[in-house]
């Protein structure tokens, strides 16, 4: 440790948590298309959230007004029935996303999310994008773009699947 | 169910205790931050203006925040000399006015001298000029032997009117963090509704306080212009306070005119004046009422008249005109809480959701 502290170079610039994670806001999909700039200023009104295993992100007909993305862990995804049973419709890890609609629409969650181990999640929500989108519209519109893209991307496969079904 | 709806009325009620009493005791230290918040409010828009155009979020603030402090000064500077002339012509015709005043008293007493009962006889009372003037010693005394104190009174103010502009500057740079610190001490559970909230509130209280200083201004602006074109002395002064006062529901419109009224009673104006005032405050109050209220006030608190009443006499019993300033904005933030909450634990209470049962397609 003494060695490495010795030969280590003392004016190398150290990586900021915050730059790990403005980073890693590359490998998603969601902003992949976004400038470092731009995705510094998003990173802004990012919320790092905290998950204990098993503990529920957010439960099926809660308002939702924002989107979650995997940091670390993984977060399962499930559909409730009425007759208390659960159906696992996706188990998500790290650079995945969820809740994308209720982004745009602030519609009701159609499923429950919970925490499968420990997890850390980016939470990024309706009012704060809306807030950045006064200040710059060209993010705004980039972002809001790549969504449109991505479920455009859902919807044709969800059709792709209908027609095979019949 | 029940349960839930009196434990959500019951923490509502409580939230709102504290905040009053939170706000009663920590006035002093919150006006600042308060004034700070507003500024925050109308200077936003020109920083968000600014980064639209490319710049960086310090250097918008620290442009925006420049201009900001050169209009303040300038306003001074062009505004300042006027209303210091009319101090200064008071000054000049402050004998005539008192005067006045005691002529007018005299009348009053001539009037009541011959009717009876306790008050006709308050009003009666003799020496008129003599009590008028040894009050006015007593209280110019009274103020210059309270000087020393009122120097040491006066410091907690001018450290306040230090830390406004500090605390708006660093309100325009860091609004995002100030807003993530606060939601992210909020448990994961409620965070979502917190965060809705938080935003909300932002929101209503952007609305609510732009929509007041737009409505003072152009009140001030209209009264001043109505009442130089009537011919009133002083019309800059008695405009200001008009706007001012106007911030108070229902009482404020009053005591505008009432201050009008006072204005032409010591200037010795004719009789007409006061018709003409009446008419000018009438003007002002029709036009506030149908083009700048639906306007500022359009996404503002849809609060009942009777509740607008009693909010302002219990704003005045607990913080003076500032409680009266304050009464409605701050129920209307209420409001918004309340809802939240309300919608909160009306939602139906589901089964411990780790008890389900799996099931796959």
């Amino acid at each position: 440790m003494k060695a490495q502290t010795f030969w280590g170079n003392p004016f190398r610039k150290k990586t900021t948590d915050r730059e790990i994670d403005i980073n890693f806001m590359s490998s998603v999909p969601l902003f992949d298309t976004l400038t470092r700039r731009q995705k510094t200023k998003l990173y802004s009104i990012i919320h790092v959230r905290h998950y204990q295993q098993g503990e529920l992100v957010f439960r099926q007909g809660d308002p939702g007004v924002g989107l979650y993305i995997v940091r670390d862990g993984q977060i399962d995804v499930f559909t409730e029935g009425s007759d208390m049973t659960r159906n696992k419709i996706a188990s998500l890890s790290k650079g995945d996303f969820f809740g994308d609609i209720s982004l745009l629409n602030e519609s009701p969650r159609s499923a429950t999310a919970v925490a499968a181990k420990n997890s850390r999640l980016f939470g990024l929500f309706k009012p704060d994008l809306l807030s950045i989108m006064d200040s710059d519209p060209k993010l705004g519109l980039r972002f809001i773009y790549r969504i449109a893209q991505i479920i455009a991307e859902r919807l044709r496969l969800i059709n792709e699947s209908a027609l095979s079904d019949q | 169910m029940k349960n839930r709806k009196i434990i959500a009325i019951s923490l509502t009620f409580v939230f709102c205790a504290v905040i009053l009493v939170i706000a009663n005791y920590l006035m002093m230290i919150l006006a600042p931050f308060f004034i700070a918040l507003v500024l925050h409010f109308a200077l936003k828009p020109f920083v968000n203006l600014l980064e639209v155009r490319g710049l960086n979020k310090t250097t918008s603030v620290t442009i925006v925040f420049s201009m900001a402090f050169f209009v303040f000064f300038f306003m001074l500077y062009l505004i300042i000399p006027a209303i210091i002339s009319e101090i200064s012509t008071i000054q000049d015709n402050f004998d005539f006015y008192s005067k006045v005043i005691i002529d007018k008293y005299n009348a009053v007493h001539s009037t009541f001298a011959s009717w009876s009962g306790p008050v006709f006889n308050l009003l009666a009372k003799k020496n008129a000029e003599t009590d008028i003037f040894s009050y006015f010693q007593e209280s110019v005394l009274f103020f210059i032997q309270k000087i020393p104190q009122h120097i040491f009174t006066l410091l907690p103010v001018i450290l306040n009117i230090i830390v406004i502009p500090f605390a708006t500057f660093f309100f325009l740079l860091d609004d995002h963090r100030i807003k993530k610190t606060i939601i992210g001490i909020v448990p994961n559970r409620y965070f979502e509704v917190a965060l809705i909230m938080v935003h909300k509130l932002h929101r209503q209280f952007g609305f609510l306080l732009m929509g007041m200083l737009a409505d003072a201004l152009i009140v001030a602006i209209l009264a001043s212009v109505g009442l130089w074109i009537i011919g009133l002395k002083y019309p800059i002064i008695v405009g200001i306070f008009a706007g001012a006062t106007n911030l108070i529901p229902y009482f404020g419109p009053v005591v505008g005119t009432v201050i009008a009224f006072f204005v032409a009673l010591i200037t010795g104006s004719s009789n007409i004046m006061f018709l003409y005032i009446l008419l000018v405050f009438l003007v002002v109050n029709l036009l506030e009422n149908i083009f700048v209220q639906p306007i500022v006030f359009s996404r503002a608190a849809n609060l009942h008249p009777l509740l607008v009443i009693f909010l302002v006499l219990a704003g005045s019993k607990i913080a003076g005109v500032i409680g009266m300033l304050l009464a409605v904005p701050c129920a209307s933030l209420f409001q918004v809480v309340i809802k939240i909450i309300y919608n909160e634990f009306k939602r139906p209470v589901l089964p411990d959701f780790s008890k389900y049962s799996d099931v796959s397609n």
